[in-house]
């Protein structure tokens, strides 16, 4: 008995994630409107129509984040911001310990606050961190799930292809 | 004299698999150092317990190490190591006098000794889930095991469902120091081998249960060689199911951690384990950690409140505390500060056991049943 | 025995209720239980210690707090 009442759990839990259509590459980026991190000024996914940006999702509690982000730092500077840029968007829900990690980098790039998990939830993240490459077209063309070492290379040379 | 019926490694390797981070098989971030230094010791016997002997019980100094570090993009090392170095004197046997209290033999006081120990593991991460091996080798100077372990961790269910299992096979030799004088027995050895599966699932954003469930057998030489009159079964099968229970408390800023376990083996000895602990964050830097814990069982079907020399050699008999029926409490204080990158710890606890504690008693106390305290210091950095 | 077969039902009673409460954590909802202190193991080494120190004084094993432990005395 018990071991029917696990299966139906699963079962709920395998099929509640995926809400409506699942998001690929490909499709076009969903909008987007949110707050700079600890600022009035709002930024919308519209503004980066003509760059490719590299769209991150992070949260200062995500190992793998500490490793990204002191080579998205340096991709940032490496590339012309007229042309890519780096959009962070932070999903904690506790402001605090967000900017207790910020404070650790000197980010060059956006940050952008999604508290609430919104727009996270558009994104049908199914990792953390993710990453979204757009081009200028606003087409997702590349799902980056997760960060290790050594990924840079891979997104640095798509992104280089994209911009050529 | 060397403390009975050695520890033997291959427990670390079963719950190898539990020791990721056990609802998601992911590689370490960075790599990852600690140590730790810590002071056991035994209370005294009472001397009106103790018929000839020693009324001091052990004391010993434990200092661990753990080195954790990523090996490229797709593989973890994990490397352990420990020192023990221990001395004084254990019970070798007891006499039951009818119309008195049982009393014991015990060792005279005893040479320092040391055992250290070894243990690699390596593992291969994948993307939802992760496979690896260990080695472990114990040494001291009486006694020598050599284990090695299999485990895997798979997730699922948007990475909200974990399943790990482990298989684990150990040998282990025990030489008892001065076997010629005392009569001891020269050389003996025992395998064992371990299966265990544990299931974790992440029940809402504050709180995970995971559920265990293992089982071991033993073959070989299990008896004692230091007690006077020690003869166990060659065989001994163990099962154990247990879970683990977290769940944070947003208004306290805590959280809550509820262990159990029931273990059941072939020689009849039955238990229960009940561990609580509460993580108080004071401040986003100091945490304080209670606990306490709660321990029963009852005693195995061969155990004797009194040696009987005037039973064959062939009829199973032990007087070990260990086997008696008996119930045990642990007081705990754990005092964390931590930085971005470090930690320091110190955790003092009291262990105090009675047969009156427990659920299902042996019907006389063993004389020789603990109690101890212990006081740890522990460092960790990530790099 | 029979309080523990009782004890067993209850124990699983109760596991079937929170399984049943069990709803779905999003990735980025994960904030929480990423807490060392939400960890099964948030300390390595005191888990092995207690393992071994356990294993050597009572008759029982197969994790309690364990992750990881050595030793087997008896």
């Amino acid at each position: 008995m018990m071991q029917l009442k696990n299966l139906l759990c699963l079962i709920i839990l395998a099929v509640c994630p995926g809400f409506g259509l699942a998001l690929n590459e490909g499709m076009i980026a969903p909008g987007f409107s949110l707050r700079i991190f600890d600022q009035t000024e709002v930024r919308k996914s519209s503004d980066y129509l003509g760059k490719v940006i590299y769209l991150d999702f992070w949260a200062s509690w995500c190992g793998p984040c500490q490793i990204s982000v002191p080579q998205l730092i340096q991709l940032q500077a490496d590339l012309n911001s007229d042309k890519f840029e780096v959009v962070a968007i932070n999903v904690d829900e506790e402001a605090h310990r967000a900017r207790r990690f910020l404070a650790r980098y000197n980010v060059n790039y956006t940050v952008l606050a999604d508290p609430a998990g919104h727009v996270a939830a558009e994104y049908q993240l199914t990792g953390m961190p993710s990453a979204f490459i757009v081009d200028q077209q606003g087409k997702i063309v590349k799902i980056h799930t997760g960060f290790r070492q050594g990924d840079m290379d891979g997104i640095r040379s798509y992104i280089n292809e994209l911009l050529n | 004299m060397a403390q009975a019926a050695k520890p033997s490694p291959w427990m670390a390797l079963t719950s190898a698999a539990l020791t990721l981070p056990a609802f998601s098989a992911s590689v370490p971030d960075q790599v990852e150092i600690g140590i730790s230094t810590t002071a056991y010791r035994e209370s005294d016997q009472n001397p009106q317990s103790v018929l000839v002997g020693s009324v001091q019980r052990y004391d010993i100094n434990i200092n661990q190490f753990y080195l954790i570090t990523p090996i490229g993009r797709d593989w973890g090392l994990a490397l352990d190591l420990s020192h023990e170095s221990m001395s004084g004197a254990s019970p070798w046997g007891t006499v039951s006098v009818v119309g008195a209290n049982t009393q014991l033999v015990m060792s005279g006081a005893t040479i320092e000794e040391a055992r250290n120990e070894l243990s690699l593991g390596i593992t291969r991460y994948f993307d939802t889930a992760s496979l690896g091996f260990s080695l472990t080798r114990s040494e001291e100077n009486d006694y020598n095991a050599t284990a090695m372990a299999v485990n895997g961790e798979w997730d699922f269910n948007n990475r909200q469902s974990t399943l790990a299992a482990g298989l684990s096979y150990s040998t282990d030799s025990i030489e008892p120091s001065d076997a010629l004088s005392f009569g001891r027995t020269l050389k003996q050895a025992r395998r064992s081998a371990s299966f265990s599966l544990a299931w974790t699932q992440v029940l809402n954003r504050a709180s995970v249960l995971q559920s265990g469930f293992s089982v071991t057998q033993h073959n070989g030489y299990l008896s004692d060689p230091y007690k006077l009159r020690d003869i166990r079964p060659r065989q001994r099968l163990e099962t154990a199911i247990n879970f683990r229970y977290r769940r944070f408390m947003h208004r306290s800023d805590s959280s809550l951690h509820l262990d159990y376990r029931y273990y059941h083996d072939d020689f009849g000895i039955g238990s229960h384990t009940l561990r609580s602990a509460w993580y108080q964050n004071l401040t986003d830097q100091f945490q304080l950690i209670p606990s306490v814990r709660y321990y029963s069982q009852n005693q195995a079907d061969f155990y004797v409140g009194g040696d009987d020399y005037g039973l064959p050699e062939t009829v199973f008999q032990s007087s070990d505390y260990r086997l008696s029926g008996f119930g045990a409490v642990t007081f705990g204080l754990q005092g964390r500060f931590s930085q971005r990158d470090w930690s320091v710890s110190v955790n003092f606890e009291r262990y105090l056991s009675a047969a009156g504690y427990g659920l299902n008693a042996s019907r006389a106390e063993h004389p020789g049943l603990l109690r101890f305290s212990l006081l740890s210091f522990g460092f960790d950095v990530k790099l | 025995m029979s309080y523990l077969t009782n004890m067993t039902r209850l124990l699983l009673f109760i596991i079937m209720l929170l399984l049943f409460s069990c709803q779905t954590v999003q990735p980025w909802q994960r904030g929480l239980l990423a807490r060392p202190e939400m960890q099964l193991e948030p300390d390595r080494l005191q888990a092995k210690l207690h393992s071994q120190v356990y294993f050597s004084n009572e008759a029982s094993s197969g994790d309690s707090e364990v992750a990881g432990a050595g030793c087997g005395c008896n």
